[in-house]
């Protein structure tokens, strides 16, 4: 079972610039020196007051103009950022497809680079062995695998990443914008594999700017402003107000 | 939260890093791995690069110094070695969190994951050069004894000590990034104040008690003399386990203060 809960959550970026990182400053401010340097480093309020409660089945879309606080409450929600104040509590597995990449070695050959994107996504090295053979069939790069990623073209080394991404469902599944790769024929290929993984995931939460996938893909959407929520609802509800804002 | 609690949460941070010792070990691996990719020897040459650097102190020292080159030169090579193993993961702690960032942004990862990478690559580097050290008692036949048990327990505790260490640099010089020249420096004049290219004994005897107060110093001792077959100071193992001790309490304490921000300072 997967849940979220997350109650009057704030989020607040301290901005360091380099008075701010300087161990000197810092001494001074502690010993009250004649140097009096500016107190507060500069903070960016990202989230404010933020409650929601997901269950399994929910399909969540994020909406919001740049900077409204989408991709950083995707960050709470996978736990990366812990909040300033308010509590999250998630329980569940959660994979958020943002790098696909991370982990990926150029001097290595396509086998491995699957083995390392499966051990970054938290599988044992025997778990992700036994998958080996399915994702690198799915990538459909064939004796490319013997050769090192940095043969690779963007595209294939892309595909590699997607295939790998995707072979895993977790129990939460977090998207900034929605993830696909490769040319015509592996796009389609691709996109009914991104579908299984959406359909069997308990939770999904997507940001995204395209409305026509947010209306595909989600049943409730969360409409982000400046870091608060300016409105939530069935998708239809809130697509629409949105629309009529943006026009 | 009390003290004891944030100690506690900095302690959670150690275990979850060692749950994911697969990612450590593909992070520890990883920069090994792409600096000898392409070329013919490999790996070799992390041996052979050290093995080329050691003799070539050790002879020119020996010279210098006015030592037997049997003795000098086994004895400097093994001081490096082990130096090495211990301050080279000090040094790459304290831009290893901002190195990392990609990963800590993208997945929940305890930072405590990438500490242990980083000492666990020096571990694998002192293991391609344990061929030196074995190459060094086959030609030089240093006066080993049974004391070399004691360099188990006392790369055990060097090791241990390297963990609590890397992470407290790591937190201070990510918050502040002046502390990274800082320790580069620090690690520099510890190189020259530290027997590594001199022997204890050249210090007048009235002087010695002074490297009891120089941790690198306590540590090399530890870790190095077993391996020459010299006797590792009785009041080293003390003071080593009391900073070991020290550090075991202060760092996980401060991971759990600040556990919340640190994400922040990345």
């Amino acid at each position: 079972m997967a849940d979220i809960e997350l109650k009057n959550v704030d989020l607040v970026f301290p901005v360091y610039n380099a008075r701010a990182r300087s161990l000197r400053a810092h001494v001074l401010e502690q010993l009250g020196g004649v140097l009096k340097p500016q107190k507060k480093h500069v903070t960016v309020q990202a989230l404010c007051g933020i409650n929601m409660k997901l269950r399994d089945g929910d399909r969540v879309g994020l909406i919001g103009h740049n900077g409204a606080g989408k991709t950083t409450l995707l960050r709470v929600l996978s736990r990366i950022y812990p909040p300033s104040s308010g509590t999250a509590t998630i329980r569940g597995s959660i994979s958020s497809l943002t790098n696909i990449t991370l982990g990926m070695d150029p001097e290595a050959t396509g086998y491995d680079n699957i083995l390392f994107r499966l051990i970054f996504l938290g599988l044992s090295f025997s778990e992700a062995k036994s998958k080996i053979k399915e994702v690198a069939e799915f990538s459909g790069l064939g004796d490319y695998l013997h050769l090192p990623l940095r043969t690779y073209s963007t595209g294939m080394a892309l595909r590699l990443a997607f295939a790998s991404g995707t072979s895993i469902v977790p129990d939460i599944l977090v998207l900034d914008e929605m993830i696909g790769a490769g040319d015509a024929t592996f796009r389609e290929k691709s996109l009914r594999r991104i579908e299984n993984t959406l359909d069997a995931a308990k939770i999904l939460v997507l940001a995204s700017h395209d409305l026509l996938l947010l209306e595909m893909y989600c049943d409730q959407i969360i409409w982000l402003d400046k870091g608060k929520i300016k409105k939530r609802g069935p998708t239809a509800k809130v697509l629409t107000a949105y629309r009529e804002a943006l026009s | 939260m009390s003290i004891f609690g944030q100690y506690k949460a900095g302690l959670r941070d150690f275990q979850a890093g060692a749950k994911s010792w697969r990612i450590a070990h593909l992070l520890g691996y990883s920069l090994l791995r792409q600096r000898y990719s392409r070329s013919r020897l490999g790996q070799l040459w992390l041996s052979l690069s050290t093995a080329i650097t050691v003799i070539a102190f050790g002879l020119v020292w020996s010279l210098l110094w006015n030592q037997p080159i049997k003795v000098f030169l086994p004895y400097i090579a093994i001081t490096h070695i082990v130096w090495g193993l211990i301050t080279a993961s000090l040094q790459d702690a304290t831009t290893s969190l901002s190195a990392n960032g990609a990963l800590f942004g993208n997945q929940e990862t305890s930072f405590a994951t990438v500490i242990y990478s980083l000492v666990y690559r020096q571990l694998i580097v002192f293991a391609h050069n344990i061929i030196i050290i074995i190459g060094m008692w086959v030609y030089f036949k240093p006066p080993l004894n049974l004391t070399l048990i004691y360099f188990v327990p006392g790369l055990l505790l060097t090791v241990l000590a390297c963990v609590f260490t890397a992470y407290l640099i790591a937190l201070i010089a990510t918050r502040f990034r002046d502390v990274v020249q800082l320790i580069i420096n620090v690690i520099q004049i510890a190189y020259l104040v530290t027997p590594v290219m001199w022997m204890p004994e050249f210090m007048p005897k009235s002087y010695n008690w002074l490297l009891t107060f120089n941790p690198f110093a306590v540590f090399l001792s530890l870790t190095r003399d077993p391996l020459l077959g010299r006797a590792v100071p009785e009041n080293y193992w003390l003071i080593a386990c009391g900073i070991t001790l020290t550090l075991a309490i202060i760092t996980p304490y401060l991971v759990g203060r600040y556990s919340k921000r640190i994400m922040f300072w990345v």
